[in-house]
């Protein structure tokens, strides 16, 4: 070893790294398994996994969900609610719940606002066009697929409750700025998106992805990102929608 | 090798469906894996994003991994990937980070009681060297001499085989030195 490579060894102790922070426990939240045993394989199917072990019985909690909903109104069509234990939901299709597969170009011409897409992403693998019973209409991209979603990007004109989000205890939320916007950045595994299909029932939604959402409204259009990443990513990705 | 054969062990209940294994497993290498991902791209919140990230992208890819090899090369490469998508899809720069680093680095908080074992002054102008290196050279010397990585981890960060490992540190060193003779200058 020369002198440059002993000066460098002996800087190792005093390298100015960050603190290290909790990865193990974040990625074992995120993927549903901290603190249990996996039964078994299928990131996708987090969703699933997580109402089962949960439990059937909705208790939800009077004070903390009229706490959220003086907060979460300026975002229309997205209802939150606070529980204590998350119910058990039959599963609807990918299609059930986002409505027929279109093509893009299909989507950008039906739509009453511009579709946005993640430009450093380019043209989503899946598109969906959905009318909900009031009218509006509900693009949803998809980057991956049924299988293997990393990004979902959900765009509405609507102020019906389309969204209906339930959380539990250990699901964060937090305001955040959004493309100069107010949105909400809901992270944690532990939490079931319900959708209000066209025949007015409530369906689960697939929940493709582990589970960190961002929620926002610009004009009379709502957005929802469903991506697995961190909070200051899915705020970047949000950045680039064009 | 005792350690060895407990990492063995984890690694084979994971892949049959143990998420308390997996995460005992990525106890083991998260410190490694964060610095990784932060020398790459020198920002805090990036190697979180980052690092959490390919956590959970290794999780779908454990039927992949081959029994019987080390999982920290296979990890850190999984890890060094996605900073690098991480830095391709984000503003941030390696460079610019190092530099916070830098900084950060003689706020008085990162000062060990050895600091008188190397003079702040020699300290400060490696430091400050190693910053203005190309990404690659940085991450060659950082994970050589501070991370202390193997030929088959440096490797796998650096993306290149084992025997080319040294090659590109010697380079890496050549450019440092250059860039001290620089600063002396």
């Amino acid at each position: 070893m020369n002198d440059l490579e002993r000066r460098l060894a002996a800087l190792a102790p005093d390298y100015p790294f960050p603190a290290t922070p909790d990865l193990a426990g974040a990625a074992g939240a995120r993927l549903g398994i901290t603190g249990r045993r996996r039964r078994g394989g299928r990131l996708v199917l987090a969703l699933a996994t997580v109402v089962a072990a949960l439990g059937a019985v909705l208790a939800v909690s009077p004070g903390a969900r009229g706490a959220l909903a003086d907060w979460l109104d300026f975002i229309p069509g997205v209802r939150i609610e606070r529980v204590e234990e998350l119910p058990t939901m039959p599963l609807a299709s990918w299609t059930g719940v986002y409505g027929e597969e279109v093509t893009l170009a299909e989507a950008e011409r039906q739509a009453p606002f511009e579709v946005l897409l993640p430009e450093p992403l380019g043209e989503p693998d899946l598109v969906y066009r959905y009318r909900d019973p009031s009218g509006g209409l509900v693009i949803t991209s998809v980057y991956g697929d049924e299988r293997d979603a990393r990004l979902v990007l959900t765009q509405w004109t609507t102020e019906d409750v389309l969204f209906h989000k339930l959380i539990g205890p250990v699901t964060q939320t937090e305001l955040v700025d959004v493309r100069e916007a107010r949105g909400l950045w809901i992270s944690g595994n532990e939490h079931v998106v319900f959708y209000l299909g066209g025949d007015f029932q409530e369906r689960a939604a697939p929940g493709a992805l582990a589970g960190n959402v961002l929620v926002w409204q610009e004009g009379d259009v709502g957005y929802r990102l469903e991506v697995g990443v961190g909070r200051e990513r899915a705020l970047e990705l949000a950045a680039e929608l064009r | 090798m005792r350690q060895e054969a407990s990492e063995a062990e984890l690694v084979e209940l994971a892949r049959r469906g143990d998420g308390d294994a997996y995460v005992a497993l990525l106890r083991m290498h998260e410190s490694v894996a964060f610095r990784t991902a932060y020398v790459i791209l020198g920002s805090s919140e990036g190697a979180e994003d980052a690092a959490q990230e390919a956590f959970v992208k290794a999780h779908a890819a454990l039927h992949r991994f081959e029994a019987g090899r080390p999982f920290r090369p296979w990890l850190l490469r999984i890890v060094a990937n996605e900073a690098r998508n991480y830095r391709r899809s984000t503003w941030r720069r390696g460079a610019l980070a190092s530099r916070a680093a830098v900084e950060a680095a003689f706020d008085g908080t990162a000062r060990s009681a050895e600091a008188d074992v190397l003079a702040a002054e020699d300290r400060a102008h490696l430091l400050e060297a190693i910053g203005r290196l190309p990404d690659g050279d940085r991450l060659a010397i950082v994970g050589r001499y501070i991370l202390e990585l193997s030929d088959e981890e440096a490797a796998s960060v650096l993306g290149v085989k084992p025997v080319a490992v040294r090659v590109r540190v010697w380079r890496a060193l050549g450019k440092l030195r250059r860039e001290l003779g620089e600063e002396v200058a």
